[in-house]
């Protein structure tokens, strides 16, 4: 048997994606017993490929700030490709502004490279495992399965591009220096109707997405594991850090196989979910509202008419490590300013939770009837306050070293100075 | 599953008479005898020719020297000074690709261009050797028992999983083996899962190039055989079958080289079509002296939900535990029933109450014994699985559990600390002691100063001792308790 991070639920006989149509790019679900539950015991693999024009076409769509409302906006605009198409826009709340400088999105902006690689929304189930367990999905949250089904949302979100729906987007697009090939590609009437619209948009930006450009696989990671560079003493010892499950136990959720030439098997993902409990972000203009919490894949799974959704509140899809280090702000709700201070608070969560939560409001933004789907198993924080964490101060810092090998050659000149003593 | 023909059930096992130790059954297998003063060369007995050698211990503590060997022919045994030609229990075979856990895409024919022999040894031999090797034998009253399980290399396409083999930081297990060997130990105790190279290593990963993968005898060479090899001489085994050994998966091995009975091509899992047969075998003891004895059970295929009482492997499982029940009627005797599955212990889930032991044995054995779930006698179960180590405790009265499946393939995450008293591990159990931790290593259980009385140490694959537990009266009481950090 393995559970790897442990599966996920006890109640898994009525767990179900009963909602879900089958997709092609899926393979074929199977019952789980007697119950509705549906799983899958083989991962999909996202195939895709070169589409060389369009993505030319989705990359002019992609950095078109005339799109917003007001214009102004471009998606390049939060998913930054100098800061490996992340980053913050400098808000220093761990949030963008939107169009309108007056309103902040809710979560930090995930990068958008090595994207391609995200499978849809699904329950695995290993043929070992006791449960099955969500992956994939795109947004912390798992809510839109393609690329191609991105854009609409930044896009008519009030808090990040403001447009008022997607007709509103596809007048915009009609007008647009690019617009003629759009007709050309899709047809004059492709802006008849805001679906043909922005489903064209949607192509084409999903074209770009998973072009090559968008997973360069240019870092010295990548050297490595190709057998043209090398990583220094410091940066080996953060790698078996990194991998060792007495140590970071990292590598249980952020994937990789360093012994592969192949580095898309090194995403540093597995695209599962989990509930790690990051500290109330006191900043983000949504949370002056006490009652407001994120609370991340629940909401999908009611989308979809999950049964008991509730078992998922809390519950962010794990990220890639890609370019980690050059990121403006850390974790779905931006509260962490730096590298090093992520991976501090996972060695000393639990042995030392009073660093990072309020005293005496431990797990603060996650609310209280939900707290039980927290992860409080994976080495380093299943440790109990006042243990010795699994990772001292010097081990912390070679794990930091491994992490910045991660960064595409592009980026390396974003790249802060490296971690010196502990604040 | 078939309700029909008890054998096919049941094995051959059930069928055989009583084995029994006998130098008249020893005879019987070994027909070529020589005078060992002056034993005429033989091609088959050399060194070069045999790829591993081993005892192990079947039922009615029947000790069974087996060889595999890449000759045609099976080497010959000395037994306290007397030679004979080892019996072939079963020859060279390309098994024609079956179905398997996998599609058949990424399945492939099962390939064993070797020979394996065997000879069933006399309680009464002080020597055994075979070529140059010197084989280890039972000892009367075993002082130092070794537990291992789940101990193979994980190669699996479905989940993306591939160890690196080729790295014992990762994959440990040959470390395991030489830090268990070291240990001296008079007996080991192998808890199942024997084979993991299910898929082919993905292109261009040198972690596991070039490894074996399917269920062919390079697979079972690369993930037992060779890393074992020290430990295979060091002791004789016990050998309990795992989950990974179910006729799709690896059972076509387990039955050629593990299986304590007879080989019998209708259990060898060749042929699907055998399979609600070759996935059970008949529960056996092996005395650990006089006042001890393990009941080895096979849960190889026990799926996941309570059985209904109509479902044929109910049935099955119930006239099996029928059987446990008669083995462990032995007054004055310390009973240990080994399985695979945790029956009264825990598998972590993330985000959740750990979940419960098997419910699939649980709703068979709550038919015989209630909430007691085993039959008077048994004082501890053992088992692997779950990849961890675990010593857990009851206050109503059931068996205390250890599970030890951290001996080489991929972990398990650890479980809550501190545990959910609320999570209960079956219908009217409750736990009342729990020590548990999950890195990779490997447990001793040595004998106590009082009749059936041991002490069981959880050690990390290095030796570090992690936890002592002694056990008497069906309880354990370990050293320290909750999650045991290996760092400390």
């Amino acid at each position: 048997m393995r559970s790897g991070r442990g599966g996920r639920a006890a109640s898994v006989a009525v767990l179900a994606l009963a909602a879900t149509a089958a997709r092609a790019d899926l393979p074929p679900e199977r019952p789980y017993g007697d119950s509705t539950l549906r799983y899958r015991v083989i991962a999909p693999q996202r195939a895709f490929a070169a589409r060389p024009e369009l993505a030319a076409l989705g990359r002019r769509v992609f950095f078109d700030p005339a799109l917003s409302e007001p214009a102004g906006l471009a998606c390049s605009g939060c998913h930054d490709p100098r800061r490996a198409f992340s980053g913050d826009r400098g808000s220093a709340i761990g949030a963008a502004p939107g169009s309108r400088p007056d309103r902040f999105g809710t979560r930090n902006t995930p990068s958008l490279l090595y994207a391609r690689y995200a499978p849809p929304l699904y329950l695995f189930m290993d043929d070992d495992a006791v449960v099955p367990e969500p992956r994939g999905g795109l947004f912390a949250d798992g809510r839109i399965d393609t690329l191609a089904q991105l854009p609409v949302q930044p896009l008519t979100n009030p808090l990040e591009m403001n447009n008022r729906g997607a007709a509103m987007v596809v007048r915009k697009l009609a007008r647009a220096p690019y617009a003629g090939e759009f007709r050309r590609r899709f047809g004059a009437a492709v802006f008849a109707t805001p679906a043909r619209g922005m489903a064209a948009l949607g192509e084409a930006l999903e074209a770009f997405l998973q072009s090559d450009g968008m997973a360069p696989f240019s870092s010295r990671y990548d050297d490595f594991i190709r057998g043209k560079g090398r990583l220094t003493a410091q940066e080996l010892r953060g790698l078996a850090l990194f991998r060792n499950p007495d140590k970071g136990n990292c590598a249980s959720c952020h994937g990789f196989n360093e012994t592969s030439s192949d580095p898309a098997r090194s995403l540093f993902t597995d695209y599962a979910y989990e509930a790690v409990a990051v500290p109330r972000n006191p900043a983000l203009p949504a949370n002056r509202d006490p009652a407001h919490h994120d609370l991340g894949l629940c909401e999908t799974a009611k989308a979809r008419h999950w049964p008991q959704p509730e078992q998922w509140c809390g519950y962010f899809r794990t990220p890639s490590l890609r370019n980690v280090a050059v990121r403006e702000r850390y974790m779905h709700n931006g509260f962490f300013k730096d590298l090093r201070t992520v991976v501090r608070y996972y060695a000393t969560r639990g042995t030392d939770p009073w660093t990072w939560y309020p005293k005496g409001r431990m797990f603060d933004d996650v609310p209280a009837a939900y707290r039980r789907n927290l992860n409080i198993n994976s080495t380093p924080y299943n440790r109990r306050e006042g243990m010795k964490p699994s990772l001292d101060e010097g081990e912390i810092d070679a794990i930091v070293a491994f992490l910045r090998t991660l960064t595409d050659q592009a980026y390396e000149d974003r790249l802060p100075a490296a971690a010196g003593a502990p604040p | 599953m078939e309700h029909a023909n008890f054998r096919r059930r049941f094995g051959a096992r059930a069928y055989a008479a009583a084995g029994f130790i006998s130098a008249a059954v020893f005879a019987a297998l070994a027909p070529a005898c020589s005078d060992n003063n002056n034993p005429a060369p033989d091609a088959a007995s050399q060194d070069a020719n045999l790829r591993a050698a081993w005892v192990e211990i079947g039922d009615q503590n029947q000790a069974i020297a087996r060889v595999i060997t890449t000759y045609a022919g099976c080497p010959l045994i000395v037994v306290d000074g007397s030679s004979s030609r080892m019996s072939q229990r079963v020859g060279p075979a390309t098994v024609p690709q079956r179905t398997t856990a996998s599609a058949a895409a990424d399945s492939k024919p099962s390939d064993f261009p070797v020979t394996v022999c065997e000879a069933r040894l006399p309680s009464t031999a002080q020597k055994v050797t075979v070529a140059s090797r010197t084989l280890p034998l039972p000892k009367a009253s075993p002082q130092r028992i070794a537990i291992i399980a789940d101990t193979g290399c994980r190669m699996k396409k479905s989940s993306n999983s591939f160890q690196s083999c080729s790295d014992p930081a990762q994959w440990p297990f040959a470390r395991t083996a030489q830090a268990v060997a070291a240990m001296q130990p008079d007996l080991v105790l192998h808890i199942g899962d024997y084979q993991y190279r299910e898929n082919a290593c993905p292109d261009g990963t040198a972690g596991c190039a070039g490894s074996p993968w399917g269920y062919g005898w390079d697979t079972w060479d690369a993930d037992l055989f060779t890393p074992a090899a020290p430990l295979l001489a060091a002791a004789p085994w016990v050998v309990v079958r795992g989950n990974h050994e179910e006729c799709a998966r690896a059972g076509q091995g387990w039955f050629r080289f593990l299986d304590t009975e007879a080989y019998d091509v209708e259990r060898s899992c060749d042929d699907p079509v055998n399979d609600s047969f070759a996935n059970y075998s008949y529960p056996y003891a092996v005395a650990l002296g006089s006042d001890t004895q393990v009941i080895v059970f096979d849960s190889a295929k026990t799926g996941a939900a309570a059985l209904k009482t109509t479902d044929a492997q109910f049935v099955t499982y119930q006239q099996q535990f029928m059987k446990v029940a008669a083995l462990a009627a032995k007054s004055g005797v310390t009973t240990i029933f080994a399985n695979h599955h945790p029956i009264l212990g825990y598998a972590p889930v993330t985000g959740a109450d750990p979940a419960p032991g098997n419910q699939a044995l649980q709703s068979v054995m709550n038919s015989l014994n209630s909430t007691a779930y085993y039959p008077p006698g048994v004082q501890l179960a053992m088992h692997g699985h779950v990849h961890d180590f675990q010593a857990l405790n009851f206050s109503t009265g059931q068996p205390a559990t250890i599970v030890a499946g951290n001996g080489g393939d991929a972990l398990d995450v650890n479980l809550p600390d501190p545990f959910p008293a609320s999570d209960n591990v079956a219908a009217g159990a409750t736990l009342e002691s729990i020590s548990h931790t999950s890195t990779y290593g490997f447990m001793i259980m040595e004998r106590g100063a009082a009749a059936g009385s041991w002490t069981f140490k959880a050690y990390t694959v290095d030796g570090k001792l992690l936890t002592s537990c002694g056990f008497a009266a069906a309880r354990l009481s370990c050293d320290k308790s909750g999650f045991i950090d290996p760092n400390s």
